[in-house]
């Protein structure tokens, strides 16, 4: 049976779709955002997650790894990844679960079951199920079998998506989604593949195809500064939107949720001294998109 | 900015005033009530107590606020409070010189009334209900008593209000009718019979306390007349004098404006709290007896809705001045010297109809505005209420202050339903206290409230063959020490024994406290408002109510679930420890070598209840059917006397007793530590929940409600920004609903995470694990932002509030 990498499976989400949700973050993502909030999701393999502020630096997993790969110079917790060979016997050993493994298998039937806790929430709220990441797309047959389950099943499907995937295979998942959420970074492709690594030509073909479809869909617009937060991007935006037929756009300011990840995942940040951005703070763009005819909402 | 708007100027002024108002003890009462017992100390309790009483209303210190527009204050000033000494002396003494230095509740007092209460104390001693209720027990239930394995004190030491009485009759009739059907009651007696002869002195009580209450209104009448004569502004002048005319008026007279039913209630709210100290004297359906008022006002055009509204929060700023002074040990059970004044608005009309009116929106908006610790408001949620009224709710629970909280209909009447309540009356029921619910004007005193028993301490009592922890006293016997234990039934069958040995101790305290009420404290004039003492002749504690059910209250629901899980799965499934190390480290506090990581894995990698898991949920569930199963074979001291019911039913709304209950407590198979609070009501012990509140719902929704008609109490924290958005207020009331709709919940209330909440969550992330930060396409628990993010949250959560 299939199976899919999932890093996290989130009740009540209530920002990621219709009524009250679950939400399931599939790991592995072909993009790698300077700022993403889940950084954890950018490897499609597990991995080790240091929670320093539940570590009580009793070197317990130090002790456990066969690799030396931890260690604790000055009392301070230290992980060299390219030591691990991954059996994450130092998270089995953590008492205090300050070490995770991000990442698990898990079978269809398994997130079915998870996800039915809450069916009773969908239904009253109108919710469903959002598959989110990293890009659950990557993860393609898996993804495919869950939301052709979950159509079976009656539950209302949304997913988050780079869009950075083939066209046909978005066309083969078509029939199991009643919502999109797309994102798209920058309007400019140079600028796009500067900070997420991957040119915006992929996306903005697929985002005008599914726009073509009938499944609704939601741009997304993560706004990030020096990136592409000015008027000037979002004037951009809108018309490049407006072309394409878009009519609902989502602006999600800056926040810096991810950066405690990032530390924990001991890698480097690139915004670790940048501050969040509120609604205030993209009420311009805001303006400027609606200019263009679309609908902006602040926040999911 | 206040969603509900700002108060009047005058309301504004005077609710600044109560605020900055220090609690006093006040003494009058204490004083007229020993005069009263000693004139009249050849008659029978319920003649002196009714003497006590009157006299204390003709003389005590009256006065009218500045501005006020209602009369009637409790204490000599307000938020004094009163000592009542026939209820219980000893400690009263005792901690004279300890009220100011308290931690909390603390209260000042002259000393010269120091040594007033010194002189009264000599004629109480062995005198009061609590001596008379201590020389009642039975040595094991003494002894239980004493070491506060079962908890009682509250129910021997002060009077035991938790009911509503029929304000709607007191509206219609006056206490002129009251009067009127006692009198007719009293003249169809036949005094050779013992049984009349007995109710004789009853109704001669109620007669005297009718007009030692319709004495008092008129001496508020004639103070208002005075004032007026001394007033030089005319606007206030006629207040006042419209003032007096009300007070000359009710309550003695039917009500005829929405002016004179607010002032008739709060006479009535008022004396029943000078006749008894019993708190969680609760309004009843408040939105629905005063309607017709003050409809009929708007109707023909005599008030404005900003009068009514002042009006309203007259009333509330009267109900905040009420105050009550407990014993330094109960004061931990009952922190911040609450009175549960209880005020219910919504719920259904009989036929399922939405009951919310136009007024139910006033007292929203009243008590929004006011933003004080009383009164309690509760909302009764059902299918059909509306989503406006829902989103108004909302915006109060926005502001902070943890109200409204909701009870629901959909399982609460099934619950009465279930107990034997008529349909009609079960439709009719009004929330008490804080939780807790019964039939206004129908039920019985205390309908939740009587014995606490501390679940966890059984549990370690069954684990230790009999022997208390804490005290080291051997109270019971069981075959085997956990220690020896080699399987999870042997833990079960321990539970169960001691727990079904517990339960009939807890019923002979709690009728030992009844029993002493009923001979020593009967609360005639709160009877003569209750259906059908008159009818019977027999006050409350005699059976005189239509319904009567109490409600014992256990405490540590969510720590044994987990305690009994963690030894399920990690003693005898995982055997990752035996049980002699885990007793050996809950005895040492996890201070023993690596009880650190026991303590560790105890917190995670065992199930915790709150989580929707049904391992630990399922745990918890049939460890608290066994107690529901014993204590329904139980009856209380109505039992056969006239009321439907007689019974228990058990309950969860515990109030503060989690924590004393905790100091207590050595450390717990859950992971808890010597001394810690337990778990509140049915909430997951803290922090325990990192699934989210529709996990919390769903384990809540496990427990066995319907019988659990004493209150599943659940609190829920909500960070203020997950809020902000109208379509996030939408998904909130969804939520709810599918509780109450899907799941069939009793309780929610809400507390909204304030930033010292935040600020401490920075210092000791390891206590606040549930506090949840949730946007698009993300969500984490706050301890693992970074500093700067949590920093960010902090800032914003100031500006939002």
């Amino acid at each position: 049976m299939t199976k899919g990498m999932i890093f996290n499976i989130q009740r009540f989400s209530v920002h990621d779709g219709p009524g009250i949700r679950t939400t399931i973050f599939f790991k592995g993502c072909p993009l790698s955002c300077r700022w993403c909030a889940n950084p954890e999701s950018n490897h499609s393999g597990a991995e080790l997650l240091h929670t320093p502020a539940s570590c009580i630096g009793c070197q317990s997993c130090a002790a456990a790894c066969p690799q030396g790969a931890i260690t604790f110079p000055e009392g301070m917790f230290c992980y060299d990844a390219s030591l691990c060979k991954g059996c994450f016997a130092c998270a089995a050993q953590c008492p205090t679960h300050a070490l995770t493994i991000e990442g698990s298998w898990y079978t269809v039937p398994e997130l079915l079951a998870e996800i039915g806790k809450d069916d009773a929430f969908y239904e009253k709220s109108g919710g469903g199920v959002t598959l989110s990441g990293g890009e659950p797309l990557l993860q393609r047959d898996f993804a495919r079998e869950l939301l052709k389950t979950l159509k079976e099943k009656g539950y209302h499907t949304n997913i988050e998506t780079t869009g950075y995937v083939e066209t046909e295979y978005l066309e083969s998942i078509l029939p199991f989604l009643d919502l999109i959420y797309m994102d798209f970074k920058h309007p400019d492709s140079r600028e796009h593949e500067k900070k997420t690594g991957v040119p915006n030509q992929r996306i903005l073909e697929n985002l005008a195809w599914l726009l073509k479809r009938e499944v609704p869909l939601v741009v997304r617009i993560p706004v990030i500064p020096h990136f592409n937060h000015s008027p000037e991007t979002a004037r951009q935006y809108g018309k490049i939107l407006s072309e394409i037929g878009a009519s609902k756009v989502h602006l999600l300011p800056f926040h810096q949720f991810g950066q405690g990840k990032w530390r924990a995942l001991g890698r480097s940040y690139d915004y670790e001294k940048e501050k969040a951005l509120h609604e205030e703070d993209v009420a311009e763009m805001a303006a400027i998109l609606g200019s263009f005819g679309l609908q902006v909402q602040i926040n999911g | 900015m206040n969603y509900f708007g700002e108060p009047s100027k005058r309301i504004a002024r005077m609710r600044e005033e109560l605020l900055s108002t220090e609690p006093q003890v006040c003494v009058e009462r204490a004083v007229y009530t020993t005069e009263a017992y000693k004139k009249h100390k050849d008659k029978m309790k319920i003649l002196q107590r009714a003497y006590a009483i009157e006299n204390t209303l003709k003389h005590m210190t009256i006065f009218i606020e500045e501005g006020g527009l209602l009369a009637g204050n409790q204490a000599s000033v307000n938020r004094a409070a009163p000592i009542f000494p026939e209820y219980a002396i000893d400690w009263v003494v005792e901690e004279l010189d300890l009220w100011e230095k308290r931690d909390g509740d603390a209260f000042s007092i002259s000393e010269e009334n120091k040594q007033v209460i010194r002189d009264i104390a000599p004629f109480w001693e062995g005198q009061t209900l609590k001596d008379k209720g201590l020389a009642l027990m039975p040595p094991l239930a003494r002894k239980c008593y004493d070491l506060g394995i079962i908890k009682v004190e509250g129910n021997i030491t002060a009077g035991d209000g938790h009911l509503a009485v029929n304000y709607e009759k007191l509206l219609k009739k006056g206490l002129k009718g009251i009067r009127s059907e006692a009198l007719a009651a009293k003249e169809k007696l036949r005094c050779s019979d013992y049984h009349d002869l007995k109710k004789l002195y009853f109704y001669d009580a109620i007669l005297i306390l009718v007009d030692a209450s319709i004495a008092f209104a008129h001496r508020y009448g004639d103070l208002a007349e005075q004032l007026a004569k001394e007033c030089e502004d005319a606007g206030r002048r006629a207040e006042l004098l419209r003032l007096a005319q009300v007070c000359r008026r009710v309550p003695e007279h039917p009500a005829e404006s929405f002016y004179e039913a607010v002032q008739s209630v709060w006479f009535l709210q008022l004396i029943l709290q000078i006749e008894s100290n019993g708190h969680s004297l609760s309004f009843g359906r408040f939105d629905q007896f005063m309607y017709p008022y003050y409809q009929r006002d708007v109707e023909r055009g005599s008030i404005s809705d900003a009068e009514a509204l002042e009006l309203l929060e007259n009333l509330w700023l009267k109900t905040f001045t009420i105050n009550k002074i407990r014993s330094n040990s109960h004061t931990k059970f009952s922190a911040g010297s609450p009175l549960y004044q209880n005020v219910c608005i919504g719920g259904q009309l009989s036929g399922g109809r939405d009951a919310v009116n136009p007024l139910s929106f006033l007292v929203l908006k009243s008590i929004g505005q006011l933003k004080l610790t009383q009164p309690n408001l509760s909302v009764r949620y059902h299918k059909g209420i509306s989503n406006e009224f829902m989103y108004n709710c909302i915006q109060m629970i926005r502001l902070g202050f943890g109200m409204p909280s909701f009870n629901s209909d959909e399982i609460i009447i099934d619950q009465f339903i279930d107990k034997g309540v008529a349909p009609e009356d079960a439709v009719n029921y009004s929330s008490i206290g804080c939780i807790e619910v019964s039939i206004p004007g129908k039920f019985g005193l205390r309908c939740s409230g009587m014995n606490f028993l501390n679940f966890p301490r059984i549990l370690m009592i069954a684990l230790n063959q009999g022997v208390d922890v804490t005290s080291g006293e051997k109270l019971y016997d069981t075959p085997v020490h956990f220690r020896d234990m080699t399987s999870f039934d042997q833990v079960w069958q321990a539970w169960v024994d001691t727990v079904k040995f517990f339960t009939p101790l807890s019923v002979t305290l709690d009728n030992c406290a009844d029993y002493a009420l009923e001979l020593e404290v009967p609360d005639s004039l709160c009877s003569a408002l209750v259906d059908d003492c008159i009818g019977r002749g027999k006050h409350l504690k005699e059976g005189g109510a239509v319904y009567d059910f109490i409600g014992p209250l256990q405490v540590g629901i969510a720590n044994l679930g987990d305690s009994l899980a963690a030894i399920k799965k990690l003693v005898f499934e995982e055997k990752r420890i035996t049980p002699g190390e885990l007793w050996d480290t809950l005895m040492s506090n996890y201070e023993n070598e690596n009880g650190w990581r026991v303590r560790q894995m105890l917190l995670h990698d065992a199930p915790k209840y709150g989580n929707d898991d049904d391992y630990v949920d399922q745990l918890t569930a049939d460890a608290y059917q066994v107690f529901i199963d014993e204590i329904a074979k139980y009856h209380n001291t109505r039992y056969g006397r006239g009321p439907i019911g007689g019974g228990y039913f058990p309950g969860t709304s515990s109030i503060s007793a989690n924590v004393p209950q905790g100091a207590g407590l050595c450390a717990t198979p859950d992971g808890r530590k010597n001394w810690e609070p337990l778990a509140e009501g049915c909430s997951p012990s803290h922090s325990a929940d990192v699934n989210g509140p529709t996990a919390v719902f769903k384990s809540v929704s496990k427990l066995p409600t319907l019988k659990l008609n004493g209150g599943v109490l659940l609190n829920q924290k909500l960070t203020p920004q997950s809020l902000k958005e109208d379509r996030d207020i939408q998904k909130l009331i969804l939520m709810l609903r599918t509780f109450f709709d899907v799941l069939k919940g009793y309780h929610v209330q809400y507390n909204v995470v304030d930033r010292e909440t935040l600020l401490d969550a920075q210092k000791h992330p390891e206590n606040h694990r549930d506090l949840i930060v949730r946007v698009a396409g993300y969500s984490a628990f706050f301890n693992v932002l970074s500093t700067e993010t949590q920093n960010d949250i902090i800032e914003r959560t100031e500006h939002v509030l």
